[in-house]
């Protein structure tokens, strides 16, 4: 298990365009102890990104605008203590497999298995311990 | 048979397959994130739920079903021919050999499969496991059309194609050089109403419920995504005929 003191609480960035989606995801993580920062936008998620430095990053591959691999490709090289874990629709599963090659950890399949997300954040939490 | 489509082989009609595809996808993918949405707050009910709670069990089947309707999507998906492919150098003859195995195609004293396969085939690049479905799919299709039992043959063959007569997604990639996979039933035929519709996604003869209509659509979606096509013919009393091409290998 990961002990961290409420002040240095891990970050977890959560970017997607569906609102909903990020309502889960933020209703879901906050309870588990982690700081949960919102971004719906990739514009946004850059700006999020570089001021709060994330642990976690969980970036939705398809979004209008700047889309997530666009995202991984800017954040990936400045942040390599992140985790950036990709979420995919079915169609995109082969472009989030190239996502590792960019620096991705992991990617994950919507509709997202919540305990699967769980486990995966904190293998990479471990990781970056 | 009244009715019947006494054509030559044709191919589903393309702009209607493209828009179809295009529905596909679109619907598949907004789906899923309400689907999300459903996973998601069920399964946060559930975690504030005790374990001998018969609502556990409830939310449980919410999230089945969650389960269920996303495969759905999954093959709508499959149908607009942007699934992920594991592509390989592989040769046709084996692929078919290897569908021949399955328990699904086991032969008995009503059902027999004769192969045609022509020797000394090129190779193609292929996702042998997704053709050895999409040719499963045909030759359960071709038992199903025969239920008093009969013969389907599976045959190959290499063919040279140009111009019009190429009907792959990317005609230049495709080259000339093609090799056909061909399956045949002597059922009664397939009138012309299910012809025009044969390969649209949900369509299905057969009354087995939810999934039963995606299997000419999955071909359809398979094949297209080898940058080949498919042809159906059908001949009244004299039953039906499915043909893949697929681009050889260095054509």
């Amino acid at each position: 298990m990961i002990t961290r003191d409420p002040v240095n609480m891990a970050k977890i960035l959560v970017i997607d365009d569906d609102a909903a989606q990020r309502a889960i995801l933020q209703r879901f993580l906050s309870p588990l102890a982690y700081e949960v920062l919102e971004a719906g936008g990739g514009a946004e998620a850059l700006e999020l990104a570089r001021a709060r430095r994330p642990d976690i990053v969980l970036l939705d591959i398809y979004m209008p605008g700047k889309n997530g691999v666009e995202v991984l490709k800017e954040l990936a090289p400045e942040m390599p203590k992140t985790g950036f874990i990709m979420i995919t629709g079915n169609e995109d599963e082969e472009v989030a497999r190239d996502c590792l090659k960019f620096g991705a950890f992991d990617y994950i399949s919507k509709p997202i298995d919540l305990h699967t997300l769980e486990k995966t954040i904190k293998a990479r939490l471990l990781l970056q311990e | 048979m009244e009715n019947l489509q006494k054509q030559s082989a044709r191919q589903p009609e393309k702009k209607k397959m493209e828009a179809l595809g295009r529905f596909s996808c679109k619907v598949a993918h907004d789906f899923n994130n309400l689907l999300g949405a459903i996973e998601g707050y069920a399964t946060l009910a559930m975690n504030g739920v005790r374990a001998d709670d018969p609502l556990r069990q409830d939310l449980q089947e919410i999230r089945a079903s969650v389960a269920k309707a996303a495969a759905l999507g999954k093959q709508l998906i499959v149908f607009g021919g942007r699934q992920l492919l594991h592509k390989a150098p592989c040769g046709i003859n084996g692929v078919v050999e290897k569908t021949l195995e399955r328990p699904e195609l086991a032969q008995d004293g009503n059902f027999k499969i004769e192969t045609r396969l022509a020797p000394g085939l090129p190779g193609i690049i292929a996702d042998a496991a997704l053709l050895e479905q999409a040719l499963a799919n045909l030759l359960v299709n071709a038992r199903e059309a025969m239920p008093e039992g009969g013969t389907a043959v599976i045959a190959s063959a290499l063919l040279r194609l140009e111009g019009n007569a190429v009907n792959s997604p990317n005609p230049p990639e495709a080259g000339s050089l093609f090799v056909k996979i061909s399956i045949l039933d002597n059922g009664p035929g397939i009138s012309a109403e299910t012809f025009e519709r044969l390969f649209e996604p949900l369509f299905s003869t057969s009354k087995k419920g939810v999934g039963a209509g995606l299997g000419l659509a999955k071909v359809y979606g398979v094949v297209k995504q080898h940058n080949g096509w498919v042809e159906a013919k059908s001949e009244p009393g004299r039953g039906s005929e499915f043909t893949l091409f697929l681009p050889a290998a260095n054509s």
